[in-house]
């Protein structure tokens, strides 16, 4: 399984559900599943052309998995961080 | 630049740590740090910028203080509704700490005026509240050559980094495209955000002056205040990035 992290702007749409444990092979699968279970992250998540949002930055093991995050293949146990970048002072 | 007496008792338990001792605290007198916004962000860093004793603060804000301000920006007081936060700014912190100089202008932050504003500064905190002007003080930091301690806010949730020009990524390595002007709403936060972020913010800047620990370069730290974490990920400079393109790509800024 692979968990995923959901960034507090986006928990009111997963019940306020911290995490959410997917299967899938790539950072682009396993985020698939997430807005299935969520549709409502879907343009939060995602532009237009279907690529991460640009206020939207995804990490994979704590680290950046930018560019090409959707790509990025993924094994058991890893963890998958999405965060909405903030810009509030 | 010695220290005298009442600064001797003023910072005593801070010269008392190890890695400040009375050399660190005589870097921080010499220090002039830049802090852009006076408002969530940069009330608490300024108050424990000044509090710590950096001989000059350099504070621009644009505004006026307004009764909506008050929940987070700890710097002005109802009393001040109506008045440039550059003045309440001023009048707080000269009371804190009348051993500092802090300098404040009420401007906007512009391409043409951050050399002149900044001028002198050996690092220059965040606390801005749109990504617009935050793409204006990255470029400045890059051409100044001085570090940005970064930090923004959004609710219970709050993020900082910091920026070494040629060192690491910058802002713009992070945020990769600036925000539309049309997607600007109004942002909710609580005042315990950005009391922990700015605390961050004016953590770095300490650390940088007396050249000690570790800086959030190349990490971006991360706060949930409602599930009270702290995460740090990985960031990496840019290649292509157009504020550091010449350090991406293998020059010098
Ligand atoms: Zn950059």
């Amino acid at each position: 399984m692979i968990t995923i992290h959901i960034p507090l702007i986006l928990r009111h749409l997963s019940d306020d559900a911290e995490t959410f444990q997917v299967e899938g092979s790539t950072v682009g699968q396993c985020l698939e599943e997430l807005v299935k279970a969520f549709p409502g992250m879907q343009a939060s998540i995602f532009s237009k052309k279907g690529e991460i949002h640009h206020l939207i930055e995804i990490f994979l093991n704590s680290k950046t998995a930018h560019p090409d995050e959707l790509r990025r293949p993924t094994v058991d146990g890893d963890e998958i961080h999405v965060v909405t970048l903030l810009s509030g002072g | 630049m010695t220290l005298t007496k009442r600064e001797l008792q003023r910072y005593d338990r801070q010269i008392r740590i190890p890695q400040i001792g009375t050399e660190g605290q005589e870097k921080l007198k010499k220090a002039c740090i830049g802090i852009a916004g006076a408002g969530g962000l940069g009330s608490p860093a300024a108050l424990y910028l000044c509090a710590a004793g950096v001989g000059k603060l350099v504070i621009i804000d644009r505004d006026i203080v307004e009764t909506g301000n008050l929940n987070r920006q700890i710097l002005h007081s109802q009393a001040d509704e109506g008045k440039p936060k550059a003045v309440s700014a001023q009048e707080i912190l000269t009371r804190l700490n009348p051993d500092i100089r802090v300098e404040v202008r009420q401007a906007e932050i512009t391409p043409d005026n951050t050399a002149e504003l900044f001028s002198g500064c050996h690092g220059i905190v965040d606390a801005l509240d749109s990504l617009e002007t935050r793409y204006v003080l990255n470029q400045a930091a890059m051409d100044l050559g001085i570090p940005l301690f970064h930090g923004a806010v959004n609710g219970f949730e709050g993020q900082a980094m910091t920026v070494i020009p040629g060192q690491s990524a910058c802002l713009c390595c992070l945020y990769k495209e600036p925000e539309r002007k049309t997607d600007r709403p109004l942002i909710p936060v609580i005042g315990v955000t950005p009391g922990v972020i700015g605390s961050v913010q004016a953590a770095e800047a300490i650390k940088f002056i007396i050249g000690r620990g570790n800086l959030l370069t190349n990490r971006l730290l991360r706060y949930d205040g409602l599930a009270m974490t702290f995460h740090d990920f990985g960031i990496n400079p840019r290649p292509g990035c157009s504020h550091c393109r010449s350090f991406t790509e293998g020059g010098t800024p």
